[in-house]
């Protein structure tokens, strides 16, 4: 299909679609409840998703095109072209969903759908760029196919710049930071935190420091609170370090009153791929199974 | 008189299309660990030459490359264009092409500032 060969994955904030893999999340902005996320190549913008929160009573999809392309029409009215807009396309995949898909050949060229998403409350809308005279359609309706917009048996999917994990759907991105070499998600449910990170070019970061000195190093701030241990271990194959601690805290009345946050962490380092990756939680639940389960899910490239 | 005119900003294609050449005047070693020492000599304007009869002024500056520093240097031959710098480094050290590309970007651009690079963009062809 117009020599994409190759296809990943793109979860954000639970909606997840499949997309060339040269494609490339370029702006992630907003949270669970609304938000903006942009997808270029190498040399254009190609896809643009929007999600908002709807109301109590959400409107049929038909009607929020409707909306949106009145809208449109008054933004574009002094342009001197008029748009040829095609609408009433339904994806068979996406029948689980309220929807319609429609393309918009004006000013910009876009084949888009709405879909509503009852589960969730949210309405998403997904645009594909093409240039005039080059539609997409076929891609368009493939990526438009593998939309999903909740929690799969309760999981969450977040896959971004090659790097993809599961987790519980209670969970909220509360910050992410996204630079060149580290991918960071910090989760909080109530108050458990749970954050996970990839750091790339790990045999760089390794060369001078060894493994159990880094992770100290690298997270002394977010250590310093817990009376820790670590331990070496394998994980995957991989050269690993466990840690487990006890928040420090003044005397108390033997934690009657509240319970201590515990602290675990798992920390590997994939030679193969040149990537280290970090699970850390804290919770104050005894031996939670999360931390495993996260990391289990975890696929870098 | 013809009126100062702006430069268009570069598209994005253009910019990954165009390629780095270093500065000549600058001369570059290696050292023991195999990074790129770059020694840039100094500006010879009339306080320096100045100063330089009573103080002691190094005739070069010195900048320590590190190793993807080094590399990125080592690409910028006048052949090769960012894009394939990118696609480079990517398969050197396993990056993903967002976080090779927004790295080697912002690397160029902090040695085009310094006068250790220049950047040659390609002319559009006419389409006569």
């Amino acid at each position: 299909m117009e020599g994409y060969e190759q296809w990943s994955r793109l979860g954000w904030q639970g909606i997840c679609m499949d997309v060339p893999a040269t494609w490339c999340p370029g702006r992630l902005e907003g949270d669970y409840a609304n938000g903006y996320l942009r997808v270029e190549d190498e040399e254009a913008v190609c896809l643009e998703v929007r999600w908002e929160t709807a109301g109590r009573r959400v409107p049929p999809a038909s009607k929020l095109v409707d909306k949106y392309l009145k809208q449109l029409r008054k933004k574009t009215r002094r342009s001197s072209r008029d748009a040829d807009v095609v609408r009433d396309m339904a994806i068979r995949r996406l029948n689980h969903l309220d929807h319609e898909a429609f393309t918009w050949n004006g000013e910009f060229a876009a084949h888009s759908v709405l879909a509503v998403c009852s589960e969730t409350h949210r309405v998403v809308h997904v645009r594909v760029f093409f240039q005039e005279g080059k539609t997409r359609k076929s891609l368009a309706r493939k990526i438009f196919g593998s939309l999903t917009t909740a929690p799969d048996d309760g999981q969450t999917e977040w896959s971004a710049f090659g790097f993809a994990f599961r987790l519980p759907s209670a969970w909220r991105l509360e910050e992410s930071g996204l630079r060149t070499g580290c991918l960071r998600f910090l989760f909080a449910d109530d108050n458990d935190q749970l954050e996970v990170v990839r750091f790339s070019l790990a045999g760089m970061l390794l060369r001078a420091t060894p493994f159990t000195r880094w992770f100290r190093e690298t997270f002394r701030k977010a250590l310093k609170k817990y009376r820790f241990d670590l331990t070496t271990t394998e994980y995957r194959d991989c050269p690993a370090v466990r840690c487990e601690g006890v928040m420090r805290s003044m005397a108390r009345p033997l934690g009657l009153f509240r319970r201590k946050k515990r602290l675990t962490a798992l920390v590997w380092h994939d030679a193969a791929t040149d990537k280290i990756h970090v699970v850390r939680l804290v919770t104050t639940t005894v031996d939670d199974p999360q931390l495993e389960a996260v990391a289990a899910s975890i696929t870098s490239d | 008189m013809r009126p100062f005119r702006r430069q268009k900003p570069l598209s994005r294609e253009q910019s990954l299309a165009s390629v780095p050449l270093r500065n000549e005047a600058i001369k570059a070693e290696r050292t023991d660990t195999g990074d790129v020492r770059l020694l840039i000599p100094r500006r010879e304007t009339w306080w320096v030459r100045t100063l330089s009869r009573f103080f002691y002024v190094p005739t070069n500056h010195k900048i320590t490359l590190d190793e993807i520093g080094s590399f990125v240097w080592d690409q910028c031959d006048g052949k090769t264009n960012v894009r394939q710098i990118i696609q480079a480094l990517c398969k050197h050290y396993k990056l993903h092409r967002k976080e090779a590309e927004v790295s080697v970007v912002a690397y160029l651009r902090t040695l085009a500032k310094k006068r250790l690079i220049g950047i040659a963009v390609l002319k559009k062809q006419d389409k006569s």
